[in-house]
């Protein structure tokens, strides 16, 4: 084989790759950020206005608090699921429990419920004469009970838990399957160095687990940046503007106002978090390589 | 009407779509092509006609566009029927491809008939209006939410671009038998009314029901109060574009502070910011609440479900007496659009979709019409049907209709309806809410 040809053959195969992200992926992206230097009602002539959505974009306090909220969902979506998934993780996948399979099933199972559907029961749950707030009140918490959706306080919190919910069982599934791939020997190793289950954890199994808890963390975090079907279900952005997140916006002024540039610019603008956030969680990975 | 309705029929489903729309928001835009009519395969000329409608005015309306084609010998319509929500993404759609209909319902002010018209895809109804006689068929009121200047640029003068068929009006609807319970007789005034809620309340009743999750709901409150206390002419300038008058204005902020005191008092449903209107309706229905500040729209199922025991006021005025202004609207106008090949057919169309003989089919059904039947007025079937024919009645008579100050803009779900929300639950001061609603609303202006 030339030196040509070994130097052509990696493109070569990823080129059916290639063929797919083209049309699918790269044109529509380009395409978005074309749309998003334009004025365009989506019916009249677009009027090229160079950086002006941008412009709008960061000077609009609606536009920030969008982001402001998306990134209070990363808490919920994505950190908060790695760190309760990994004790659960851990613990079931060292000590045999009973049932332990059902309980990961279980686990996972808000999984596979269409958002729609857990957006709707959680409405539910949560509101005012709900069954949380029954169970508050059964308890004597009468204080406590607060009309979580509809409250300017609890509104974002209560979306971002059920993020939580969603995603904790993806996570606990990911660690599961790492921990499966920690050789045993690694953690003879440790019992013979006299090491206790919190060093053991710290020295054998995070190390262990360092790629799936990037994956989980990229996944959760683009979760995060851009939910707008749980919002759109439960609470359309309300109270007020609590619980607007970018999804929302693109939505409203690309399909009801008529301002396709201005939610181009939005949606290159959450590309580009998504794209960074991503980045950075990877590049600490490689950072810190097990 | 325009949100209240799209609000409402929002389903779950669709927020699946929109799901799916935001993934792939960026595919683009439509076709410039601008086809003409389709004609029948059998040569005789068929109509396309789309409409957002559902439930009995979609039925009905059916049944009238086929009595059209029965006196019609040859001539098909074909209608085409979308989910309100996505309506106005899909209509648009439609009229810029190749096969665009010829007749279609739009969306008062800005919501929709707005951008059409200054897209030139509607046609100004001019050659029409006097061979039909359609500017004597409607009162004036009703007229000038249909009036659009040719550039599109200006709402509520200059040419009729619509014909309405239906109409709506804001009020209150309530509990007869708590009212009587709580020995309080119908208020006659604003300040006989908010005595009203207070004894409510104090009886520990719900005195206001409102499910405020869509945001709507809360402005709809808002105008039931700004119609007392915004007058005419800031009302109407607002909704039409008229910069001397700002959301500034001190009735407005009067207004907006009512509304927020209602709230604070505990006049308002707890939880209302959570509930869907239709939670609300649903609860009211199974005794929760004495008054429930709602549209007409909602009487049918109501009075399906109380029977007698609920029913209608208007606003009251300030001084005992005084004409009642009220928000409404006449609904959705029937348009004809520039690609339409076949124009006057389209026009013999409307005309036959909005003659007395479909009000009276509508009114009797329990809704109301912009025509104004008077004693023409087919038998209702329920209290609450007769309250709000009279009602309407004497708006039309009165020449008071006032109309959605969410015409204004097309951006009402982005700031006005979070904004009031906020100004309700003393969130945001009402003057500084309204400065912001304002804002959005120069921008609007200015992009015209």
């Amino acid at each position: 084989m030339s030196a040509r040809g070994r130097t052509a053959l990696p493109y070569l195969y990823l080129l059916p790759a290639f063929l797919f992200f083209v049309p699918f992926v790269l044109v529509p992206f380009a395409h978005t950020v074309g749309l998003s230097l334009y004025h365009w009602d989506g019916l009249t002539r677009a009027a090229f206005t160079g950086f002006d959505n941008y412009r709008e974009a960061f000077a609009s306090t609606l536009v920030q608090s969008a982001f402001g909220h998306a990134l209070v969902l990363i808490f919920f979506f994505g950190v908060l699921p790695v760190l309760l998934a990994l004790p659960l993780a851990v613990s079931s996948a060292r000590a045999s429990i009973p049932g332990g399979n059902a309980l990961r099933t279980l686990i996972f199972l808000p999984q596979a419920i269409p958002v729609v559907v857990v957006g709707v029961s959680w409405g539910w749950i949560l509101a005012l004469d709900g069954p949380l707030n029954a169970g508050l009140r059964a308890l004597g918490l009468q204080w406590a009970a607060v009309d979580w959706l509809g409250s300017f306080t609890w509104a974002l919190p209560s979306l971002g838990l059920v993020g939580t919910w969603t995603l904790i069982g993806l996570c606990v599934t990911l660690f599961f399957a790492g921990l499966q791939q920690i050789p045993a020997s690694l953690y003879d190793a440790a019992a013979v160095d006299g090491a206790g289950r919190w060093r053991e954890f710290l020295a054998v199994t995070f190390p262990g687990l360092k790629g799936p808890i990037t994956v989980a963390l990229s996944v959760t975090v683009i979760a995060a940046l851009r939910t707008f079907d749980l919002v759109f279900v439960t609470t359309r952005g309300g109270p007020g503007i609590e619980t607007v997140v970018p999804g929302i916006l693109i939505y409203r002024r690309a399909f009801e106002d008529g301002r396709l540039g201005s939610a181009a610019a939005i949606a290159v603008l959450l590309s580009i978090v998504v794209f960074a956030v991503t980045f950075l969680i990877n590049r600490i990975a490689e950072r810190n390589p097990p | 009407m325009a949100v209240t309705a799209s609000a409402r029929r929002r389903s779950a489903l669709r927020a699946v779509t929109a799901a799916l729309i935001i993934a792939g928001i960026s595919t683009g835009c439509g076709t410039d092509n601008r086809g003409g009519a389709a004609a029948a395969d059998d040569g005789g000329p068929t109509l396309q006609v789309w409409t957002a409608e559902s439930a009995s005015r979609l039925q009905l309306v059916q049944q009238r566009a086929e009595q059209f084609s029965t006196a019609h010998p040859g001539v098909k319509v074909d209608i085409t029927v979308r989910d309100f929500g996505s309506y106005p993404a899909q209509l648009k759609l439609a009229l810029a491809s190749d096969s665009a209909p010829d007749v279609v319902v739009g969306n008062l002010g800005w919501s929709l008939d707005g951008p059409l018209i200054k897209a030139g895809m509607l046609r100004a109804l001019d050659p029409w209006v006097a061979r039909y006689g359609w500017d004597k068929r409607f009162p004036e009121d009703a007229q000038q939410q249909m009036r659009f200047t040719t550039d599109g640029k200006q709402f509520g003068r200059g040419a009729i671009f619509g014909i309405p068929y239906a109409a709506d009006i804001l009020g209150w609807f309530y509990n007869v038998d708590k009212l009587a319970a709580l020995n309080i007789g119908v208020p006659a005034t604003l300040d006989e009314l908010e005595a009203a809620l207070e004894i409510a309340r104090r009886a520990g009743e719900a005195p206001i029901m409102l499910g405020n999750k869509p945001q709507w709901p809360g402005l709809h409150l808002f105008y039931l109060v700004s119609d007392r206390l915004a007058s005419e002419r800031e009302i109407n300038g607002i909704v039409f574009g008229d910069r001397s008058v700002q959301w500034t204005a001190p009735g407005f902020v009067a207004s907006a502070r009512k509304v927020a005191q209602w709230n604070a008092k505990g006049y308002i449903a707890p939880g209302a910011n959570s509930m869907s209107p239709a939670d609300a309706l649903a609860r009211f229905t199974r005794g929760a609440g004495v008054f429930l500040p709602a549209g007409s729209w909602n009487a049918a199922e109501l009075a399906a479900a109380m029977g007698d025991n609920v029913a209608f006021f208007l606003m009251p005025p300030l001084r005992k007496g005084d004409v009642n202004r009220a928000t409404g609207s006449v609904g959705y106008g029937w348009h004809i659009t520039a690609a339409s090949r076949q124009a006057d057919l389209a026009a013999e169309f409307i005309d036959f979709m909005t003659q007395e003989a479909f009000a009276i089919q509508l009114t009797a059904g329990g809704d109301i019409s912009p025509i104004e039947l008077g004693e023409r007025a087919p038998p209702m079937s329920s209290r609450l049907a007769r309250e709000i024919f009279a009602a309407w009645r004497s708006v039309l008579a009165n020449g008071t209709l006032q109309p959605y100050l969410d015409f204004s803009a097309p951006n009402a779900g982005e700031v006005l309806f979070p904004t009031m929300q906020s100004i309700i639950a003393g969130r945001v001061p009402a003057q500084e809410g309204l400065e912001l609603i304002e804002q959005s609303r120069q921008e609007f202006l200015d992009s015209l």
